[in-house]
């Protein structure tokens, strides 16, 4: 069985946000959620620093901390690996939102329009799927991903920084580049074992 | 999201001190009825704070979910899930509470007749006062994004801040009914003080051991001296510790003094929760070495 799982270049990342906005306009989500950020930051000390970026989605954790609190059997993880929120289920205690090590996860207490008290067409079509009340987060483009085309964000990233594949498989572009690249994951302390892998910007 | 204020509200710390109110009331009032039956008072205090307060404080979390029409699910996953656990504890709680409010207090009385059966409910229901207690603690403690919480300690101060936070209530009760010379109340003053300093014992230990953990550190330095140090110090220290304890020993069983003893005590638990839930910082992200936090850190 496959595990899906992406690889970040941050060697390549140029703090862009274009993931942040493709994701946006593949998922529509309600302004203020976003299933993906770019952190930035500064990185050592003047006059020896420079910026750093960290694009941060849902991790997709092997063990997820979210999973072992829902209480309602909402968020499950699936066999390939990829961890998703079933919103008719989802009561919105939120205790996910808190327990959750990478901050990914959004409450959706009230649908914002862009642009205040109207709704435009495109908010409209894409708000079908989103449930009023419940948790949201990324679901690695879930849709996509089953008609074989890749997330919006790893597709419209400007400069390849984003890969996605297989993690299970040794000759896919990911797990490659991870041995190849030493990819490590965020916060390995914790034993969540995320599928998503950052390559070192060095 | 600044300063700390998590996506808790004030709903949730309402709840964790009815909760603690509520389930110490009675399993101190159940307790009370194991030792000495004839004390049966502090028992009745104890089931009618009880299971009433908690529910209360249910309603509460019930209006703080997003979707209140699928609650039913949150049994779904007690073989994991604290909050599922949690359900379970507080609706057999509040069950065994219901049954002896309507069979000892009101409607019917006939439950005295069977004093086995009553003498089970006690015990069966005090189990679960604590564990009402308890639960939140355990919550927070599998909650290892937040180091603040990730402690065996915190179910602990819980269980200590609820118990004391109870006898205040059955105390405050037993005054406002006019039981003030009543021979229970010398006991459970007595038996408050010697909480208390519990209480300031596992608080001490509590941030003291969050201060060796590197992680934590963050949050107790925001509850000792940070935005949090008046709650803490005005509030849980001298509001809730220091003033009770010392009405409680040198001034004895006046009604004023220890009327104010008891409200200052009830404020000092809702001081408790808000600390604990507002000192919450999440752990920073660790890309390698370099910490990104989430949340504005604290300075």
């Amino acid at each position: 069985m496959a595990r899906f799982g992406m690889v970040i270049d941050l060697k390549k990342c140029i703090g862009c946000d274009t993931c942040t906005v493709a994701c946006r306009a593949e998922h529509a989500t309600s302004t203020g959620v976003l299933f993906n950020r770019v952190f930035k930051f500064e990185v050592g000390k003047y006059p020896h620093s420079k910026l750093g970026f960290l694009p941060i989605t849902c991790m997709h954790c092997g063990k997820p901390e979210c999973e072992k609190q829902c209480p309602t059997g909402a968020t499950s993880r699936r066999e390939d690996g990829i961890v998703i929120i079933d919103p008719e289920k989802c009561m919105g205690c939120q205790y996910c939102v808190v327990t959750c090590p990478y901050g990914t996860r959004y409450f959706l207490d009230k649908i914002k329009n862009y642009v205040k008290g109207f709704e435009t067409p495109f908010e409209k079509k894409g708000r079908k799927k989103h449930k009023k009340g419940a948790v949201e987060k990324c679901d690695f483009c879930i849709k996509r991903v089953e008609k074989g085309m890749e997330p919006a964000c790893v597709t419209s990233c400007i400069a390849e920084a984003r890969h996605f594949g297989d993690l299970d498989d040794p000759h896919s572009e990911v797990s490659k580049l991870i041995a190849l690249r030493r990819g490590y994951t965020l916060n390995p302390e914790l034993g969540t074992e995320p599928a998503v892998y950052y390559l070192p910007d060095y | 999201m600044l300063k700390g204020h998590f996506v808790f509200g004030w709903k949730i710390i309402a709840y964790l001190f009815l909760a603690g109110v509520g389930g110490g009331a009675y399993a101190v009032g159940a307790a009370f009825h194991l030792i000495d039956p004839e004390a049966e008072l502090v028992t009745r205090l104890g089931v009618v704070l009880g299971a009433p307060l908690v529910f209360f404080g249910c309603l509460l979390l019930l209006f703080d979910l997003g979707r209140p029409q699928v609650v039913f699910r949150a049994f779904s996953r007690p073989n994991q899930a604290w909050i599922s656990r949690g359900t379970f504890i507080l609706t057999i709680f509040i069950v065994i509470g219901a049954i002896q409010f309507g069979f000892w207090i009101w409607p019917f009385r006939g439950l005295t007749d069977y004093p086995v059966f009553f003498t089970f409910l006690n015990i069966v229901g005090g189990i679960f006062g604590i564990l009402t207690v308890l639960y939140t603690g355990f919550l927070f403690d599998t909650t290892r994004s937040i180091p603040f919480w990730s402690t065996p300690i915190l179910p602990l101060l819980f269980l200590v801040s609820g118990v004391s936070t109870g006898i205040f209530s059955i105390i405050l009760m037993l005054l406002f009914l006019g039981y003030a010379d009543s021979p229970a109340l010398g006991i459970l003053r007595k038996l408050d003080a010697f909480i208390l300093i519990l209480e300031g014992m596992v608080i001490f230990l509590y941030l003291h051991g969050m201060h060796e953990v590197t992680a934590a550190r963050a949050s107790v330095t925001r509850v000792v001296k940070g935005d949090l140090s008046v709650s803490f110090w005005a509030g849980v220290v001298l509001v809730g510790l220091v003033i009770p304890f010392m009405i409680e020993v040198f001034l004895g069983n006046d009604m004023v003094p220890l009327t104010v003893a008891s409200l200052c005590g009830l404020v000092g638990g809702i001081y408790v929760r808000y600390v604990v839930v507002s000192g919450a910082v999440k752990a920073p992200l660790n890309s390698e070495g370099v910490f990104i936090y989430l949340t504005p850190r604290a300075e």
